[in-house]
């Protein structure tokens, strides 16, 4: 992502897009001035020296930085030796030539037991810009071209209000998207649309009112929707008082990075245990379609024919109620699987759907519940 | 089932048997999202007190308090004006202390938080502020004091967080503090400061400030964010009682000839502009009308540009870093604080004389420190942008330079107020000034209205 400070739009009418880079010479231009850089001032006033928008060559210059490794400082080790410096010059108060200045450092260095060059050279580090450029970024033009136009579209979202979005029933990409919307302390509402799933993302103040407030977070949102391959994307987004809507979706927008959400094949040794076990007597469906239900999302780990199975890890009794009663309510048949030793409070009674085990789930254990739904 | 309240994230939320008296409340709507109604955190002890008075039965599950109870190791001497004002504020537990700088503030507001004893989050602006409250703090409450910002989040008893940090970690903290204290209060009403107060439900708040009013007229808000002014004293009330005395020396430096040219040739690209459309500049506002027309129109865009690089001239030239050795030399042995506008002239005064810098882009390791040393008098000098202004305790600086500010009489009065702390001499002032330039009425400006 990169400052608003660099944002670049078209409007027209209550329409407004990201003015998207399609020519690679300019991003081919700050990585040229990234790799003649022996430290990141340099790369700086490199960029400076361009002919050009400053908005796209500060935007590109920000990513470049983001993506080329840069010399580590010891912040302790330059904050001692700094503050021996300043120490030292109030004690002598103050030089006011070069000469009274140069034994400034020697009093310190000797304080430090350290060359007096050395101790000149960590008293710059302090500076980020006297930071050495150790590797240039390992992108070729076009992916940093790939790379800027994603960063122009989650910018642009720093000033959304909300953000909705259509994506392809597929439970992996569904899944990672759903985590970080909770991680991020978002909301969503979906609905299973012809066999889409569209979401609507705000925070909780967003009911009360028109808010910015959760800007930055839905832009976090957005590599997670376009991983999907299939996706589009509505946004409503206050600039300068005004707002705009934003639209998009993989057939307008310009390549984005490839970024494939790593598929998590299982989430623990249990569900790979169970998986192992159920499936010699019955075919088993690793990460099925999600559910929607009443606007929220389920993500079941298996499914047997029609039953959908999912094993949970902490719980209580009134966790299950809510967390299944709608989907029971709807007659999605649903298995759960819950561990006793994971229970954070005492229980008599659990609906009839809920198998508890010890340790992990034995076949023994499931088989009746699973048998109807086995079609081998 | 009765009236169950609960949090979430900056909001509150109403289940069960909601009376019609409370459905009828603007502030309250129904969120299909959850099924539930919801009200901004703001509103909870006024929907709490409708609650009490009309349903059946109230289950507040609002607060997840941070520890039941705050009590003070030591007793809190205040004196005699610092004792008027928190009893004003003691009656509604809700309002702003306005005090000159070097009043004593700080100790208000611990005696109010001794008072009260309900867990207590106190907003600051600067990492030089938090660290400075904690130290304050923690004599009273030993043990019970945390902060939260950057890369430190320790949350306690009472807790000390920057601005900038509570605008986020208000969604998690709010329900754990009953009681909320603004220092230098008047950056509150700013369109995302403010959700800080929006979005807390703590029933007591405090703020403090030298001067709530703002430019942008959004003080006004300051009433029902935090609570109106229960207390006032100014300066010239306290002063010579309380405070040093002090004397402005006004030191002119000359461009140089290739500066003063480069500046009147930016000068004539701005003015020509300006009078061409005959823009007068009144207020702040009315420069911000430059810097919208400047996204649309290309000269407007270079005058803007003229005026910035006007601007970089007067606050950076050479002669600037000069004259700061003349007022070193004058001073030696004296504890000196030397403010810039911006950072470069800082940097180059730092690495001229080797003076300590106190700017974002020193590690905050590195500046605790130095500020460390310079309370301690092992270090004599320190040169800093505007992370300094407000409200940090510097105590005994002799001598203040400014080599630049804004027009704003608020910037000056704070940082005047960093020499005039209690002492038995006088504090010198010296502002340092490019000859023959906007900067001289600046300078004029700022000083009107300051006795």
């Amino acid at each position: 992502m990169i400052p608003l400070d660099y944002l670049r739009v078209t409007r027209r009418g209550k329409e407004i897009k990201p003015a998207y880079l399609s020519d690679v010479s300019a991003a081919a231009e700050v990585l040229e001035a990234a790799r003649g850089a022996k430290t990141l001032g340099d790369f700086r006033k490199a960029v400076e020296a361009l002919r050009g928008d400053r908005k796209l060559l500060g935007g590109l210059a920000r990513l470049v930085e983001q993506l080329m490794e840069v010399e580590e400082v010891d912040s302790r080790l330059v904050a001692r030796v700094r503050l021996e410096v300043f120490k030292a010059s109030s004690a002598a108060g103050f030089p006011l030539t070069p000469e009274e200045r140069e034994k400034i450092f020697e009093a310190a260095a000797a304080k430090l037991r350290m060359g007096a060059a050395e101790v000149k050279r960590l008293f710059m580090k302090a500076y980020e810009e006297n930071r050495a450029v150790l590797k240039p970024p390992g992108v070729d033009p076009a992916e940093l071209v790939r790379r800027y136009n994603l960063a122009l579209i989650q910018t642009l979202l720093f000033k959304s209000l909300y953000v909705k979005a259509t994506l392809p029933n597929a439970p992996v990409v569904v899944k990672s998207l759903v985590r970080a919307v909770k991680g991020l302390r978002l909301m969503y509402i979906a609905e299973e649309r012809s066999g889409d799933l569209e979401f609507h993302f705000d925070g909780p103040a967003s009911a009360l009112r028109q808010i910015e407030r959760y800007g930055v977070r839905l832009a976090k949102l957005v590599p997670y929707i376009t991983a999907a391959g299939r996706w589009s994307i509505e946004a409503a987004v206050k600039l300068n008082e005004k707002i705009y809507t934003f639209r998009e979706s993989n057939a307008t927008a310009p390549d984005m990075p490839k970024n494939p959400t790593e598929a998590e094949e299982f989430d623990s040794s249990v569900e790979q245990e169970f998986y192992r076990q159920v499936s010699r007597v019955c075919p088993v469906q690793r990460e099925p379609e999600v559910l929607v239900v009443g606007g929220r999302v389920y993500i079941p780990d298996f499914k047997i024919g029609d039953l959908y199975i999912e094993i949970v890890g902490f719980w209580t009794p009134d966790y299950l109620r809510r967390k299944y009663e709608k989907i029971a309510k709807v007659g999605k048949p649903l298995l759960v699987l819950v561990n006793e030793e994971l229970a954070m409070a005492t229980w008599r009674q659990l609906l009839p759907n809920v198998v508890v085990f010890k340790g992990r789930p034995r076949l023994e254990d499931v088989f009746k519940h699973v048998k109807p739904y086995c079609r081998q | 089932m009765g009236l169950i309240l609960s949090w979430d994230r900056g909001t509150v939320l109403l289940e069960g048997d909601i009376p019609s008296e409370l459905k009828r409340l603007s502030f309250l709507k129904f969120d299909s999202r959850v099924g539930k109604y919801r009200a901004l955190a703001i509103y909870y002890p006024r929907i709490l007190s409708v609650a009490l008075a009309t349903a059946s039965s109230v289950e507040d599950r609002v607060w997840s308090p941070q520890c039941k109870e705050v009590k003070a190791a030591s007793e809190v001497k205040l004196r005699s004006y610092q004792e008027q004002a928190l009893a004003a504020w003691m009656k509604t537990k809700k309002g702003v202390v306005v005090m000159p700088t070097g009043a004593g503030k700080t100790h208000v507001a611990i005696a109010a938080i001794a008072k009260l004893g309900e867990p207590a989050l106190v907003v600051v602006p600067t990492v030089e502020l938090v660290e400075q409250w904690r130290a304050k703090l923690a004599q009273h409450f030993p043990g019970r004091v945390g902060v939260w910002y950057g890369e430190e989040k320790r949350e306690s008893c009472i807790t000390v967080i920057t601005y900038d940090s509570a605008y986020v970690a208000i969604e998690q903290l709010g329900n754990r503090f009953k009681l909320l204290v603004f220092d230098e209060v008047h950056h509150l009403p700013s369109p995302s400061y403010r959700q800080i107060a929006e979005l807390s439900p703590a029933p007591h708040r405090l703020g403090l400030t030298a001067t709530p009013e703002r430019s942008d007229g959004l003080h006004v808000d300051l009433d029902w964010l935090v609570g109106p002014v229960v207390y006032r004293i100014s300066a010239s009330e306290i002063r010579g009682v309380w405070t040093a005395d002090y004397e402005v020396e006004v030191v002119k430096v000359q461009l140089t000839e290739e500066e003063r040219a480069l500046y009147k040739e930016l000068e004539k690209k701005y003015l020509s502009y300006i009078r061409g459309r005959g823009l007068r500049f009144r207020s702040p506002s009315d420069f911000q009308k430059l810097v919208v027309m400047s996204g649309r129109d290309p000269r407007a865009r270079e005058a803007l540009e003229a005026w910035h690089g006007m601007r970089r001239l007067i606050f950076e030239t050479r002669a600037k870093v000069e004259a700061v050795g003349d007022i070193l030399a004058r001073h030696r042995g004296s504890k000196i604080l030397i403010f810039t506008e911006y950072t470069s002239l800082a940097r180059a005064v730092s690495e001229r004389y080797l003076i300590p810098l106190v700017t974002h882009d020193i590690s905050g390791h590195e500046r605790e420190q130095i500020m460390a040393a310079f309370r301690r008098g092992e270090l004599k000098a320190l040169v800093t942008g505007k992370v300094l202004d407000e409200g940090v305790d510097v105590p005994d600086v002799d001598v203040v330079v400014i080599l630049g500010g804004t027009s704003s009489a608020r910037q000056f009065i704070q940082r005047m107020g960093r020499a005039l702390r209690l002492k038995p001499h006088k504090a010198k002032i010296y502002e340092v000034i490019t000859a023959s330039t906007r900067e001289v009425n600046t300078a004029k400006r700022r000083k009107k209205g300051v006795a």
